[in-house]
């Protein structure tokens, strides 16, 4: 268990692989069990929690690139408008495809891309970073 | 000057050193009031490679091999454009097939002076470059998206092992995770049948026979059940007592291909449709869906069998290895194949094999 940090740290997961969230619901439970996870299947619905300003507001972000109807890119082009900035945004992705890592410099609120599956260290160092 | 009676002498020395002295094969012919043509002169390369009988000529485009007079070969040149490009197959005189680009010169509509420039080795260059090209991504796809049903069911088998999931949701994910290795278990059949006829080259053995449609369409329905159920599909198929003479196993894998890639395109929640039709002398095999569509461009890149390839609407694995194969088996078992579509209203792929 990680002591001290992000404690109640706020997760999104945004990733049609539902055995992925799956991952990332348990790593972080168990590294982290006062923090709250929300994920999302389809990338639209992520979307309109986020524009929802009822709802709270995330810390962290997971986003997976390869999602069918609005993928991840086309989600990074409209979050832009509707991004509050205090939220980091991780990509997390099982590409390997350099194009991606390429394409997600363009990107000034994705702070990092994180090769699948999410690791206990993986984790760490997204948030620490 | 007359060329033809002054320039060109059999004996003439100074006429015989300068075309001989070139590295290509030369061809002189004249031109008769008829358009038919006489051939007045072979320079020593042309006598040395080609060889002069008549030549067998296979452009690279049609792909048929006749023996074309150079009469035809001619009529066949001229009626191109200037600058269309004009590669020529030549089967040589030592049996061995080389590639020109051929460039005509005509000299007051009298004289045709014909230049055939080798470029067997650039050709076979490029051949090899687009053979790696496909390698790399076919490697790529073996080593990267192979391995997600495996990673998948790692990182499942792990978290039970770790008590972090029972094995309720154990089961709850095993749909997910089938539906991954079903995808990969196709592509890795299609791999093995391409990677067959690649070894084989033109001597592919094929066992025509009787074969029920709906026997194979039964027997490989299984393997799109869980893309079917996901992508809440209506799949909609008619039984049919048809047969066709094809060889059973290329012709399941062509239906395979089909279906997994109307499924494929199809948009969740979308239609995917088999009919079967047939009159007294062929045997129609429809395959629909209403999905994301193709371009005239991508249609014309699919039936010239360029490997293209598209990510499904739920990111399902392609390469176009799956339409290459498809083509290639139509044609072994004498089929044709049509390609209907309108971009974003969806595709109709239409198998056809004589009765």
């Amino acid at each position: 268990m990680v002591e001290n940090i992000h404690h109640n740290t706020y997760y999104m997961i945004v990733d049609d692989d539902i055995i992925n969230n799956k991952i990332c619901e348990v790593i972080i439970k168990k590294n982290m069990p006062n923090s709250q996870i929300i994920s999302f299947t389809e990338a639209y619905r992520a979307l309109d929690y986020l524009v929802d300003t009822n709802n709270h507001v995330p810390d962290i972000i997971f986003l997976d690139i390869n999602m069918p109807e609005i993928d991840g890119w086309e989600f990074l082009n409209r979050y832009e408008k509707i991004s509050n900035q205090k939220t980091k945004l991780i990509m997390l992705s099982s590409s390997t495809n350099e194009d991606d890592m390429n394409n997600t410099q363009k990107y000034s609120l994705v702070k990092g891309f994180i090769q699948k599956p999410l690791t206990m260290q993986k984790l760490i160092q997204s948030i620490v970073s | 000057m007359d060329f033809e009676q002054n320039v060109y002498q059999k004996d003439n020395f100074f006429f015989d050193t300068i075309v001989n002295a070139f590295p290509e094969p030369i061809v002189i012919d004249s031109i008769g009031e008829n358009g038919n043509l006489t051939t007045l002169y072979y320079n020593k390369k042309y006598v040395e490679t080609i060889g002069t009988s008549s030549i067998e000529v296979r452009t690279q485009k049609q792909m048929f091999i006749e023996n074309m007079t150079k009469n035809k070969l001619f009529n066949t040149l001229s009626s191109a454009t200037k600058e269309q490009e004009t590669k020529f197959i030549v089967r040589c005189k030592d049996s061995i097939n080389r590639i020109y680009r051929v460039v005509f010169n005509l000299y007051n509509q009298k004289i045709l002076v014909t230049v055939l420039n080798e470029i067997t080795d650039v050709e076979k260059y490029r051949e090899l470059e687009r053979m790696n090209t496909i390698k790399d991504r076919l490697l790529s796809i073996l080593s990267h998206d192979s391995r997600m049903p495996l990673n998948s069911l790692h990182a499942l088998l792990d978290m039970l092992r770790n008590n972090d999931i029972n094995f309720e949701d154990f089961n709850n994910f095993l749909p997910e995770v089938e539906q991954q290795v079903d995808k990969v278990i196709t592509f890795l059949d299609n791999l093995t049948s391409w990677i067959q006829m690649q070894i084989k080259k033109g001597e592919v053995l094929i066992a025509p026979q009787m074969v029920s449609v709906d026997e194979v369409i039964q027997e490989i329905k299984p393997l799109f059940q869980s893309s079917i159920i996901a992508k809440k599909i209506n799949f909609e198929y008619v039984p049919t007592d048809i047969q066709v003479y094809v060889d059973y196993n290329m012709f399941s894998l062509i239906i395979r291909n089909l279906i997994s890639n109307a499924i494929k395109f199809a948009k969740t929640q979308g239609n995917v449709s088999i009919h079967v039709e047939t009159d007294s002398f062929i045997v129609h095999i429809i395959i629909e869906d209403n999905g994301i569509g193709l371009t005239k461009e991508e249609i014309n890149k699919i039936l010239s069998t360029q490997m293209i390839s598209h990510q499904g609407t739920n990111h399902e694995i392609g390469f176009g290895l799956g339409l290459t194969l498809v083509q290639e088996y139509i044609k072994l078992n004498k089929g044709s194949l049509n390609i209907l579509s309108v971009p974003n209203q969806g595709s109709k792929f239409i198998v056809s094999f004589p009765i």
